[in-house]
């Protein structure tokens, strides 16, 4: 159980909107009436990830020396694969690892462009990415709220071919 | 392959048996959303907030101010709470929580409660220890019973008691006071108070007696000071000439003090001798002298006149000042320019004053004269004497400072001083509209012109140096020449002789010979300025007709002197001039050399980039699986498994059992030769 604190502020100005935020700092400002409500709930301890963009090459060399990507349809039939069968979640892709995290959301994101702004900049998730949400234990999720923890990664099998000029024409920057 | 080189290729076929999650991931996107609060709780909304809030803060109780913490330390009033120790609730207005404090409180106003301890300060004696009273906590503890809270006890009011809240009550069985203005009155009694004013009046007047009153009739009742005061107010206002005299006279008779007091003409009296006034040689003790009078203006008139004269003095004193510093500058010390500048501005200033006093002394003048002729302001005339005087100043105003009668305008009498308003306002609205470059051009400009003033005085004052210096040369010059003669007057003798000896023999030769000596003396001239020609046309005349060899070898080098003078301050210029354009090259050549830099690096990134895409664009020797391999394999098993699919339909579908049997084996067929394959 965890305390979340909800401050409603109010500016004394005129034509200025009433902001309800979540804080900490009991002196966010000395300008506005503030009035705290605690409320306790329970933290879920789920995170969105990005599973697998398509057309965008891996940030990191993978342990075979190569830099991967893949188009479109391989990620959406990866993704329905993964998503029909196995359901699977490790950690760190190490053996015995599994069963640490269910998941509750795994799908293709049909529809703009989804911009999250976040602390480590603007992320963008465009029509075709795979997208998923897991549940976490609750050591996990420590793991994750340390920052130990950062993203998703597939393990699996794959056939890997060289690519033609369109598709490398294709590969999107963001 | 090289380990260094990383080949980009594409997965054509993914079959994830697992996700993990882990540290750093290879497509380089963390974590999108951290959901830490189950939705199936509760999550207020805004709308809920605000409503919980509402209800919460519904409640009469106020927070206290956390500014003055409820305690009112000085008589300064709070900005938070105004005075009433508590804080506006969420979303209320400073209007909204002025008007429900005033209905909280039955007087109409917020009362502040003076809660701290009157023993201590913030809990401590002077000598730094507790407070015995308050035990340190700064706050009076010792509150007065809850029936006693708040008493007031005002003047002429019934006592005004609280509630425990510190809520005023007042008794609204009070009497009202005698004075007209009273805020605690008016607070009681709110809108009624002009109709219970007006009951009270005639209650208190009808048991007045006759001897009340100072004219017959029962009018202006004088029964106290403060009565006896209004109606000498009000009848200087609304009554005759004889009902002055006789309210005058009735209430000097029963008030002295009033009398003696400096009265003014509505009744009100100075409580000390203003000491604006303390200069002034004018006394208001009579009506006569009452603002707005003639004598009045006259005095004004004067009073401004005196200014515009000691203005003129001052920039006068001003002017005398810059030219002496402008001297000083002349002479060498430059820093003197800035006070230069500073001291044309101080005149400037008082210029403007100085335009502004004597357009009022000529006004007032006017009013002042106006009264004289034929119209009474305030009852009174200006004397003869005065209204002389007044037109010798407007005259000596006039000539000082050029005709300003606005009756010789188109616009009415004060048609100059709305021209003068006009412009003002011309120029500010002018300047408001200007755009920041227009505004600063404009700026720049006043700056050169008072630059190009101040040079012009500097200029002024070298030429006057230069004069001086050459007077000097020549005079000095003559004593030389003086101390030779003394000293050797026959070589003095024999020049004159070969002088003589040379006009017999040539009178052409002599205007040659004036013109040649006069050439370097123009030279010299030109050198020195135009202020100093009177001074060169003497100098000039004294060495035609008197100049000694030493002289002219004086001269002669002095010229050698300043022509050399002149070549080194042009070399020197030159070499200035040639130190510019060589630091001019090099920043230039700096600027070429650091874009060839950025153009190196440009041209090496491009390079780089195309190597890559080369690179991307050729088959990798360490493909696995061609291409074409596997999109042929994937487009056979597609079609067996549609094959088979059309077939595990038939021979579930159909009702001949031959049909069916037909399409098992076509079926076992099928997915024997996808094992094998």
């Amino acid at each position: 159980m965890t305390d979340v604190t909800y401050r409603l502020r109010i500016s004394l100005e005129p034509d200025t909107d009433t902001v309800v935020e979540k804080t900490t700092d009991p002196n966010a400002s000395e300008d506005v009436a503030a009035c705290e409500i605690f409320k306790s709930v329970e933290e879920s301890r789920v995170t969105v990830g990005l599973a697998y963009p398509h057309s965008k090459s891996d940030k990191g060399v993978a342990a075979d020396g190569h830099i991967d990507f893949a188009g479109r349809s391989a990620v959406e039939k990866a993704c329905w694969s993964f998503t029909s069968k196995s359901r699977s979640i490790g950690i760190q892709h190490r053996d015995g690892t599994e069963g640490h995290g269910t998941v509750v959301e795994s799908g293709i994101h049909r529809g703009p462009d989804w911009i999250i702004k976040g602390d480590g900049g603007e992320k963008t998730i465009v029509d075709g990415d795979w997208v998923m949400a897991v549940q976490w234990d609750a050591p996990t999720w420590d793991l994750i709220k340390s920052k130990r923890l950062n993203g998703l990664s597939p393990q699996g099998r794959a056939k890997r071919g060289t690519p033609t000029p369109e598709a490398l024409a294709s590969l999107r920057s963001h | 392959m090289p380990d260094t080189e990383v080949a980009i290729t594409e997965l054509l076929e993914i079959d994830p048996d697992r996700v993990d999650a882990v540290s750093s991931p290879a497509n380089g996107t963390d974590w999108l959303i951290l959901k830490a609060i189950d939705d199936s709780e509760t999550v207020a909304t805004t709308d809920e907030v605000l409503a919980e809030i509402a209800e919460v803060t519904k409640t009469d109780d106020r927070a206290k101010c956390d500014a003055c913490d409820g305690i009112v330390k000085s008589d300064d009033v709070c900005k938070k709470c105004f005075g009433s120790g508590v804080l506006p609730r969420l979303g209320e207005t400073p209007e909204e929580f002025i008007a429900a404090v005033k209905a909280s409180a039955p007087s109409g106003a917020p009362v502040p409660v003076r809660t701290d301890c009157p023993t201590c300060v913030n809990g401590y004696l002077p000598d730094d220890k507790v407070c015995p009273d308050c035990d340190g906590s700064g706050k009076d503890s010792t509150e007065p019973p809850s029936d006693k809270l708040n008493r007031v006890d005002a003047d002429g009011h019934k006592i005004h008691e609280g509630d425990a809240k510190g809520r005023e009550k007042i008794d609204k069985s009070a009497e009202l006071c005698d004075d007209d203005d009273c805020d605690i009155c008016k607070e009681l009694f709110g809108d009624e108070f002009t109709v219970e004013k007006a009951k009270l009046k005639a209650k208190t007047r009808n048991a007045l007696p006759d001897s009340a009153f100072a004219l017959p009739g029962r009018r202006y009742p004088i029964h106290d000071i403060s009565h006896a005061r209004n109606a000498l107010s009000r009848v200087a206002q609304n009554g005759t000439p004889e009902e002055k005299a006789k309210v005058r006279a009735a209430v000097h008779r029963k008030y002295p003090e009033i009398e003696s007091a400096t009265a003014k003409a509505d009744g009100t009296t100075f409580s000390a001798p203003n000491p604006a006034l303390a200069t002034s040689d004018s006394t208001v003790a009579t009506d006569a002298n009452a603002p707005g009078s003639s004598t009045w203006e006259a005095q004004d008139a004067q009073t401004a006149t005196d200014a515009a004269v000691a203005l003129m003095a001052a920039a006068e004193l001003i002017r005398t000042f810059a030219s002496r510093e402008a001297q000083e500058v002349a002479a060498g010390e430059g820093s003197d320019v800035v006070d230069v500048f500073d001291a044309s501005q101080a005149l400037c200033a008082v210029n403007d004053a100085l335009g502004v006093m004597a357009r009022l002394a000529f006004h007032e003048g006017l009013e002042a004269a106006k009264s004289a002729d034929d119209v009474e302001k305030a009852g009174k005339r200006l004397s003869r004497k005065s209204v002389s005087a007044l037109a010798t100043a407007r005259d000596h105003i006039t000539q000082l400072l050029g005709d300003d009668d606005p009756s010789k305008n188109d616009d009415n009498d004060d048609g100059a001083t709305k021209s003068v308003e006009l412009d003002m306002d011309k120029l500010s609205k002018e300047i408001e509209n200007m755009e920041v470059d227009e505004l600063t051009k404009w700026a720049d400009a006043r700056d050169e012109k008072l630059v190009g003033t101040v040079g012009e005085i500097v200029a002024e004052a070298l030429k006057g140096k230069a004069a001086m210096d050459e007077a000097a040369a020549v005079s000095n010059a003559k004593n030389a020449r003086n101390k030779n003669r003394k000293k050797n007057p026959k070589a003095e003798t024999d020049a004159l002789e070969d002088e003589a000896d040379q006009g017999t023999n040539d009178s052409a030769s002599s205007p040659a010979t004036g013109a040649a000596k006069s050439e370097g003396d123009e030279d010299a001239a030109a050198d020195e300025g135009t202020g100093a020609d009177e001074t060169d046309d003497a100098a000039k005349a004294a060495d035609e007709v008197e100049l000694t060899p030493e002289e002219i070898e004086a001269k002669k080098a002095r010229k050698d002197a300043k022509k050399a003078l002149k070549a080194a301050k042009l070399a020197e210029r030159e070499l200035a001039t040639k130190v510019a354009l060589t630091k001019s090259i090099e920043e230039s050549l700096a600027k070429v050399v650091e874009q060839n830099e950025v153009l190196k690096a440009t041209v090496e990134t491009l390079t780089g980039e195309l190597d890559g895409v080369k690179k991307m664009a050729a088959p990798s020797t360490i493909s696995r699986t061609a291409p074409a391999d596997a999109q042929i394999a994937a487009k056979a098993r597609d079609d067996r498994d549609m094959q088979i699919l059309a077939l595990e339909r038939k021979a579930r579908e159909s009702n001949d059992p031959d049909v069916k049997k037909a399409a098992r084996e076509d079926l076992r067929e099928l997915r024997g030769a996808g094992v094998a394959s």
